[in-house]
């Protein structure tokens, strides 16, 4: 046996075996593209409401000079911009009735909540905030859809890339608070 | 990749050679060798140990979003999905359908109509972990950042509790984990 072994001329002439191999890679192929993602996780940034300590409460200017609300009801997005009555009617808003039970948005109404978003940006171009104020049945995907829209700009509008304090950033409103989720 | 390759096919009858004619046919091994061997290369590097993989499940289908890109850090991830509600991947509570609304809820046992205590309680030991590494190593300091890796369908309501729990311990800035679809 010892002598086989070390006979040199003998081993070359066999084959490699490439049977357990194959074996191998045959169970570790389907393994890792079932297990696999082939998306891009992305993250969203949701902040919470800061509370305002006391002794700074009253450098707070009430009202705001600048508050921009999202509302979001089931059927629609609503937008209030230094709304002076909360009830009333908003300055803009997009219908979304045909999607009231659908877990997302259409492509159509998402681009015109991102078009609304930048003109408003063009009249308030040093402005950051904004406020969601989602309804209780939003499902999460139409709130990302939200966020997602709100934050960064997408596009090519001439008159707000022309906007010096705009074109640092390029950002529509990172500043996002979300409302109804107050933590003491 | 080309060591070896060749799989003899001894003894094999091909063509029309007539009867008594043997051909030793080699089946040559070595393109598909290379082929699995990027591929499981490919696969193993995709195979990535990010929080929002390592926590990825088949209960859980992500919010599909257009312009964000940011990537996700290391962090402490919360998951909740229609059924369960974990952290790190170790269950917390379960999630039930709340009969007066049809959403999910919390039970009762674990609500206390603001916080889900036992969420905060897990939550209030990572930040102390967090906190024990930042005394330990200033250039990892704690940020109060959490990842929220829920189902798409989860509605508003049911997240609410699970950011005021967060937000309660500690953890201000929230990340939503979703599918990047640019």
């Amino acid at each position: 046996m010892a002598k086989k072994k070390f006979n040199v001329d003998a081993d070359f002439d066999e084959p490699l075996n490439l049977t357990p191999f194959l074996d191998v890679m045959i169970v570790l192929i389907p393994f890792l593209m079932l297990t696999a993602s082939f998306f891009t996780v992305v993250v969203l940034e949701a902040k919470l409401p800061t509370p305002i300590p006391p002794d700074k409460m009253q450098e707070v200017k009430m009202p705001p000079p600048f508050d921009l609300v999202v509302m979001v009801p089931k059927d629609s997005i609503k937008i209030y911009v230094n709304n002076k009555d909360p009830l009333g009617p908003p300055q803009f808003f997009v219908d979304a009735t045909d999607r009231k039970d659908s877990s997302n948005y259409s492509e159509e109404q998402i681009l015109k909540f991102h078009s609304i978003l930048i003109e408003i940006k063009k009249k308030f171009p040093t402005e950051e905030r904004m406020a969601l104020d989602p309804h209780p049945s939003l499902p999460l995907e139409k709130l990302a859809q939200i966020i997602d829209q709100s934050k960064t700009f997408t596009g090519t509008d001439a008159v707000l890339t022309e906007i010096p304090a705009f074109k640092e950033s390029m950002r529509l409103f990172p500043g996002l608070a979300m409302k109804g989720v107050y933590v003491p | 990749m080309s060591a070896g390759g060749g799989q003899q096919v001894s003894g094999s009858k091909f063509g029309r050679g007539g009867a008594g004619t043997q051909k030793e046919v080699h089946l040559n091994l070595t393109p598909m060798i290379d082929m699995m061997t990027i591929l499981v290369v490919y696969l193993v590097m995709s195979f990535s140990a990010d929080p929002a993989t390592l926590a990825n499940s088949k209960d859980i289908e992500l919010s599909r979003v257009l312009i964000t890109s940011e990537k996700p850090k290391e962090v402490s991830v919360i998951s909740l999905s229609k059924d369960m509600l974990l952290l790190d991947g170790k269950p917390i509570c379960p999630v039930i359908i709340n009969p007066k609304d049809g959403y999910p809820d919390f039970p009762d046992s674990v609500w206390s109509g603001f916080f889900i205590h036992p969420l905060k309680e897990a939550l209030d030991k990572v930040k102390e972990n967090g906190q024990a590494i930042e005394r330990i190593n200033p250039n990892k300091p704690f940020n109060g950042e959490i990842l929220l890796h829920a189902d798409r369908a989860i509605p508003f309501a049911t997240l609410k509790p699970v950011m005021r729990s967060a937000g309660n311990a500690g953890f201000r800035q929230i990340k939503i984990a979703a599918k990047g679809m640019n």
